[in-house]
C-alpha cells in the first residue's frame, strides 16, 4: 500500500493531494485515494511538512520523509 | 524538480511535545506540480487545469502538461459499456515531460469488476495504451486492459536506453491489469502486460494482474536493468491464460517480495517461441535479487518446479499449506 502525496507547489494558490481530492468529490469525481486509510495517512504527512519542515515543493526531497523522525 | 519517494510509514508513533513523530514502513511518493484533469465525457476538451475545464482525452492533457504535472482521470460513464474505457494509445515524450503523475479519481468500482478508471489502446493498433518514455511517471488507481491488437509491445511501457525511451525511477501504485479474453492476442504471441525494458528503479507495488499472459517483463541487459522492487502485488486468474507471472532477463537488483500468486502454475505453453510455465522465470544467467515471503496457490512444493530463479536469493515462501521447499 503506498500513497501520493502533492505538495503544496510554490504559486499562491498551490493545492496538496487532500485539497485536490476535496475538490474533485466535490465535483462529483469520486476520491483519488484508494483507502480512507491513505488519505488518513497523507493528510497526516502533509501536515507534518508544513508545520516541522515549512517546505513547498522547491526543496521536497525523499530523505525529507526520513527526516521527520530524525528531528529533534 | 527534486521529487523522489520517502520511506514509511505502516504505523505512526507519536512521542511528547518537542520528541520526535516517527513515520515507518509505508513508500511515500512526493509529486508536486501543477494538477492537471482528464474527463473523457466531456464533448470538447478545456484547457484542462480545472476540473470544469477538463481536458477530454489523456493524451491532450499529456500534451498540454509540463514536467512534474500531476493528472487527474475521472472515471467514463459506466452505463455506456462502449465508451466506459479511455480507448487511446497515449504516449508521454521523451525528456519534455519527466515526472509526470497520472492519477485516477474513482467512483468506488467502475466498469463491471474494474477500477473506476480503465484506459486501453484503440482498436486495431499494435501499441502499449500507456508508453512512458520520460523518467520517474508515477501511475498510480488505474485499470488497464489489453486489446488483441498489442503483442509484444507491453500494454504499458516503460523503456530506458532502449526503444526510444528514457524512463527510469517510476512508480506503479494500485492499478490492475488484465487481459481481454475476449479479445486475446494469437495462442502463441508473448503478449507482455507492464514491460519495463533496461530500466532502473521502478516501483510495482499494490497492483492485480489478472490472466496476463506475461504480468511483469524485465528486459534487457545488467548492466541496463537494476534496482527493480515488485512487492504486495496479486496475481491471478487460469494457469491456462499465463505463461509467466513475472519475467526477468538480466536484472541486478530485482526484490519480489510479499506477493501472492493465486493461480496454479501457469500453463499457457509456447509463447514468443519459448515456454516458461513458471510463476517467475528468468532467463538470465546473473539476474541477482531476492525472491521472499511470497506465497503461491500451487500443491508442487519445489522451487524448481514452480520457478526459474538464475542468481536470485530465495528467503522463505510458501505454497499452498507449507513453505516452499528450496
Amino acid at each position: 500500500m503506498a500513497i501520493t502525496i502533492i505538495v503544496k507547489d510554490s504559486k499562491p494558490k498551490g493545492k496538496t493531494r487532500t485539497t485536490i481530492d476535496r475538490e474533485l468529490q466535490d465535483a462529483g469525481w469520486g476520491t483519488t485515494f484508494a483507502r480512507e486509510g491513505d488519505a488518513d495517512k497523507c493528510e497526516f504527512v502533509e501536515r507534518k511538512l508544513k508545520k516541522q519542515l515549512g517546505v513547498d515543493d522547491s526543496i521536497v526531497q525523499g530523505s525529507v520523509i526520513n527526516r521527520i523522525g530524525e528531528r529533534k | 524538480m527534486a521529487v523522489s519517494y520517502g520511506i514509511v510509514a505502516s504505523r505512526y508513533r507519536r512521542k511528547g511535545s518537542g520528541q520526535p513523530t516517527l513515520i515507518d514502513g509505508l513508500p511515500v511518493t512526493y509529486t508536486p506540480g501543477l494538477p492537471m484533469y482528464v474527463d473523457g465525457d466531456l464533448g470538447t476538451g478545456g484547457d484542462g487545469t480545472t476540473w470544469a475545464g477538463a481536458k477530454n482525452t489523456v493524451q491532450a492533457a499529456v500534451d498540454a502538461a509540463v514536467a512534474s504535472a500531476t493528472i487527474f482521470i475521472r472515471p467514463k460513464l459506466i452505463s455506456v459499456a462502449a465508451s466506459s474505457k479511455y480507448n487511446e494509445n497515449v504516449t508521454v515524450p521523451i525528456t519534455t515531460h519527466h515526472d509526470l503523475s497520472f492519477i485516477g479519481a474513482m467512483h468506488g468500482h467502475g466498469t463491471a469488476s474494474d477500477q473506476g478508471v480503465s484506459l486501453r489502446g484503440a482498436s486495431g493498433v499494435n501499441s502499449p495504451a500507456l508508453l512512458l518514455l520520460s523518467a520517474h511517471a508515477h501511475v498510480e488507481n488505474i485499470h488497464f486492459r489489453s486489446r488483441s491488437d498489442q503483442t509484444t509491445v507491453g500494454l504499458v511501457a516503460a523503456p530506458y536506453n532502449t526503444n526510444g525511451g528514457d524512463n527510469i525511477g517510476s512508480s506503479f501504485v494500485h492499478c490492475s491489469f488484465s487481459q481481454d479474453l475476449g479479445s486475446a492476442a494469437a495462442a502463441s504471441i508473448a503478449q507482455h502486460t507492464l514491460r519495463l525494458d533496461s530500466t532502473q528503479g521502478v516501483l510495482v507495488e499494490d497492483c492485480l494482474f489478472q490472466d496476463c499472459r506475461i504480468g511483469i517483463s524485465i528486459l534487457s541487459s545488467a548492466a541496463a536493468a537494476q534496482g527493480i522492487t515488485v512487492r504486495k502485488n496479486s496475481f491471478r486468474g487460469l494457469a491456462a491464460n499465463i505463461a509467466v507471472d513475472i519475467l526477468a532477463a538480466d536484472v541486478t537488483g530485482l526484490e519480489i517480495t510479499d506477493n501472492h500468486f493465486l493461480h496454479a502454475l501457469p500453463s499457457r505453453g509456447v509463447v514468443g517461441g519459448a515456454t516458461y510455465d513458471k510463476y517467475f522465470f528468468t532467463n538470465g544467467a546473473s539476474c541477482t535479487g531476492g525472491i521472499s515471503g511470497n506465497s503461491f496457490a500451487t500443491d508442487t512444493a519445489t522451487e524448481a518446479t514452480n520457478l526459474t530463479i538464475g542468481a536470485m536469493i530465495m528467503g522463505v515462501n510458501y505454497v499452498a499449506g507449507a513453505f516452499m521447499a528450496v
